[in-house]
């Protein structure tokens, strides 16, 4: 089932498109509510609740426009709500799910091997700490950049937001990110798409 | 390192956290009725019905001869508010002009004022002809994800005699003030983020249909009405609507 037959099916009642529209999106939801929020269960809670809603709203849906990108607006949006309500952080000790594991063990690599893989681990933790470090808002830009890859244009578009302010905040977004994770990225290189 | 590896290193993030064998439907399934959508939702926070009273009258349904565009109109119900009639004579309000539409209604933000202890918006609201939809719930916060308290709200749909301006069927324009107090002082550029739910209102057949029957003669105008509405029935939830908007701020200190 595509995701057009989806939305017509959901549009009528049949859940059968909502289920199609979860199966096809919740991961990618789930993971870009995660990269903001930094807190497991209160993703996978932005997700369905987001979910939901456009089960419910179907119906003020444009069937013209493609679900996706509306539904991780949603999402993103959702959030962003919720960070800033709660001001949480999660520390790399917390545990999201109640076990032993800690989030430090995700992001370091349990075969320590060759170099690389030693220092990919080192950067996915620094990358981790970085992104803590960013404000809410710039922490969505450049999870919207870098994460879902949308261009500007399609940031501007999805967010509602004047093209100028978009690169501002993407900007101001990098050039912090330069400054945390100095020395992987030493402040005055200038590599990648500006 | 390039900036390919900040890429590389978020999806591997979010992949370590998040497998792909993630299933919410068993969750998502037991909260929906097959073939049968749930009338309210249940929100996910608690409401904030703003409860803002209407200064004008939004009964008259003559929209024949003097209709006027819901832009002025945003201009009028800022001048309404004592505090900013000089700094829109100091023209220190900034005008806007961002849309987004979701589903058939469209919002228009049209102007944004920050002043050293407050920040007001104006915008307008598009809907069908045959609804009626109002605000629901407004957030505003600042690039560091600062939420500034809401104050209050004004607004007009239908016809006012007071403001002089008659709205077609289905429209609505809004000004809401927020307190930036909690900023901590003003930079020179604002950035803001502002967040809309809009809420369709059941109206009742009498309010819906009667204009007001005129007391006075043919030859009297109508007196103006100004009258306190309780909170009407609710229906669907539209929304998010998010502006992204960066202002001049402190140009206009507030009285």
């Amino acid at each position: 089932m595509d995701e057009q037959e989806a939305v017509a099916r959901l549009k009528v009642g049949d859940i059968t498109g909502l289920e199609a529209l979860v199966r096809r999106y919740e991961v990618q939801a789930v993971r870009t509510a995660y990269l903001i929020t930094r807190d497991r269960a209160l993703a996978e809670d932005i997700v369905q609740a987001a979910f939901l809603r456009a089960y419910k709203r179907i119906d003020q849906f444009d069937a013209g426009r493609s679900f996706g990108p509306w539904f991780v607006h949603s999402v993103v949006n959702d959030a962003l709500k919720s960070v800033s309500r709660s001001k949480r952080q999660v520390s790399l000790d917390a545990d999201p799910e109640g076990g032993d594991a800690s989030l430090a063990d995700f992001l370091a690599d349990p075969n320590p091997g060759p170099d690389e893989a030693t220092e990919a681990s080192t950067l996915r933790q620094s990358v981790w700490d970085a992104l803590g470090e960013l404000p809410p808002l710039q922490r969505a830009v450049i999870v919207l950049r870098y994460y879902l890859d949308y261009s500007e244009a399609e940031m501007a578009s999805e967010l509602a937001c004047p093209p100028g302010t978009i690169k501002w905040r993407l900007h101001a977004a990098r050039e912090r990110l330069r400054r945390l994770l100095d020395p992987w990225w030493p402040i005055g290189s200038r590599s990648g798409r500006g | 390192m390039k900036e390919q590896h900040v890429t590389q290193a978020l999806q591997q993030i979010a992949e370590l956290e998040v497998a792909e064998s993630l299933d919410l439907w068993p969750a998502i399934r037991s909260q929906v009725r097959p073939n049968h959508r749930p009338a309210r939702w249940g929100r996910t926070e608690p409401g904030t019905r703003l409860g803002w009273v209407i200064l004008a009258l939004l009964v008259s349904l003559a929209f024949g001869a003097g209709t006027y565009a819901a832009v002025p109109v945003v201009a009028r119900l800022f001048r309404q508010e004592p505090v900013l009639q000089s700094v829109e004579q100091a023209d220190f309000v900034q005008e806007v002009a961002l849309s987004q539409t979701v589903g058939e209604i469209t919002i228009t933000l049209e102007r944004v004022y920050a002043g050293a202890d407050r920040v007001t918006v104006g915008f307008t609201l598009q809907g069908p002809d045959n609804r009626r939809y109002d605000p629901h719930q407004l957030t505003l916060t600042d690039a560091e994800g600062t939420v500034l308290p809401f104050i209050h709200g004004l607004g007009v749909a239908g016809h006012s005699d007071i403001l002089d301006v008659s709205l077609p069927p289905g429209e609505g324009a809004y000004v809401y003030a927020f307190d930036a107090s909690a900023l901590g002082g003003m930079p020179e550029t604002l950035d803001l983020h502002l967040v809309i739910d809009v809420e369709e209102l059941v109206l009742p057949p009498a309010a819906a249909t009667s204009p007001p029957t005129p007391t006075g003669s043919p030859a009297e105008p109508p007196e103006p009405m100004v009258v306190e509405l309780q909170p009407l029935p609710v229906g669907a939830v539209v929304g998010p609507f998010t502006f992204d908007v960066s202002v001049g701020a402190g140009r206009g200190e507030t009285p």
